[in-house]
């Protein structure tokens, strides 16, 4: 869990894993190899990403959105399909009524389920999610994030998930990395969090 | 002699005239489409050309449709006849073609591309799974702007005898006689509407805002 004040680097941090902003000095290693390493394509394919904006296809339906990594991947219709429907029951969006909708057709909070359903198509043994639930409402995003959190253990992911959202953090989190101007300004457990006393990690707990 | 007189005296000729015009168009205007779409993905991917490729569309787009057609004749390959009118209309279709795509692509929200780069797709891949379709109404919006200048300015052609209705409108010239102006004038003017109409009619197709499940 990256979690941090606007500008202070969680985004950029989290793009460097998938290959969307260059290394410039040092390097990221998924999966042991190094993000240079990795034909950034591949790279892609084998982490989900989840964005605030989620980006669904207005031109795609809901099924189209979430089968299009493992069309991209050579899935054949058939199997594709079958994904599409575990997929959508898994976010908790009955396959008949929504397979066949537009993004434009659904609410904030199904649009975001569908962004999670998408992004777990092919798959993938990581997730990256950034601000994923920034943008529904407060009671929408409790039950998704309990739900995300369910399921991502189950599912066994590696997630790294970027908030500003302190109560999003410990919630979510086993780990928690603060960034402050672009540095880690902490690295620990979420009891670890709790019981620091760095000013930094204290100012951000009286915000929750 | 009455419009419609003449109109329906001739209408075998006037027919023809009116297919004819139509092909001069719809020739020019797939060549453009052809030039025209990669040129406008390309200045959305390279800002930098932006300027210079409008730009120079921009400048053809302004030599009065007569001078272009007088320009091309003394071009070595082309002369009179249909190849020169066709050059000609190409080259004011390309602007609004050209504009319309960057415009389309650029407008693709960037949370889109972000979310489809994220995905693992190849920049090909983006641009015909994603941008493309998504830019389509917009494109055929330019499509739809250049038809619609192209069998205007094809009434010109009619001078460097690339036939067309431009043929009705400069006999009545000549011979001082309105009604066969408006013999050729008439037929263009409803041939502009008629494309208009079908082409707003695809491009409310290809829209995924208005497309009905």
């Amino acid at each position: 869990m990256f979690l941090g004040e606007s500008g202070s680097g969680k985004t950029t941090a989290l793009r460097l894993i998938n290959g969307l902003s260059r290394v410039s000095d040092g390097e990221v290693r998924v999966e042991g190899k190094s993000t240079s390493e990795w034909s950034s394509i591949q790279l892609r394919r084998r982490i989900g990403y989840v964005i605030q904006e989620i980006g669904l296809f207005p031109h795609l339906t809901v099924a189209g959105n979430i089968a299009l990594v493992p069309l991209l991947e050579g899935w054949t219709k058939r199997r594709c399909q079958e994904r599409t429907e575990e997929l959508l029951q898994l976010v908790g969006l009955r396959p008949s009524e929504f397979r066949s909708r537009h993004p434009h057709e659904l609410s904030g909070g199904q649009r975001q389920r569908v962004g999670v359903a998408r992004a777990l198509a092919a798959d993938p043994p990581i997730l990256l999610c950034d601000e994923a639930f920034g943008a529904v409402d407060p009671v929408t995003r409790a039950g998704l994030q309990s739900e995300f959190h369910s399921l991502t253990r189950r599912l066994r992911k590696t997630v790294v998930f970027v908030t500003h959202d302190v109560r999003e953090a410990t919630v979510l989190a086993d780990r928690i990395v603060v960034l402050e101007g672009g540095r880690f300004s902490f690295i620990g457990t979420v009891e670890q969090f709790r019981r620091d006393r760095t000013p930094a990690v204290r100012a951000l707990r009286d915000l929750a | 002699m009455s419009v419609f007189d003449y109109l329906i005296q001739n209408r075998a000729d006037v027919s023809w005239r009116a297919l004819e015009h139509l092909g001069l168009v719809a020739v020019s205007v797939g060549v453009a489409v052809v030039i025209g779409v990669p040129l406008g993905v390309m200045i959305a991917r390279r800002p930098r050309l932006r300027g210079p490729i409008l730009g120079g569309a921009n400048v053809m787009q302004t030599i009065p449709s007569l001078a272009l057609f007088g320009f091309l004749l003394a071009a070595p390959l082309v002369g009179l006849g249909a190849r020169n009118a066709i050059i000609a209309l190409v080259v004011y279709s390309l602007l609004p073609i050209i504009r319309n795509t960057y415009a389309g692509i650029i407008g693709v929200d960037p949370a889109v591309r972000e979310a489809a780069r994220g995905m693992g797709m190849t920049e090909w891949q983006l641009l015909r799974i994603v941008e493309l379709p998504l830019a389509a109404p917009v494109v055929l919006a330019g499509i739809r702007i250049a038809a619609v200048i192209g069998i205007g300015v094809a009434t010109i052609a009619a001078a460097i005898g690339a036939g067309g209705l431009g043929v009705f409108i400069f006999r009545g010239l000549s011979m001082v006689d309105n009604g066969v102006i408006m013999a050729g004038a008439i037929p263009a003017a409803l041939l502009a509407l008629i494309v208009d109409g079908l082409l707003h009619l695809v491009e409310r197709r290809l829209d995924w805002r208005t497309k009905k499940r």
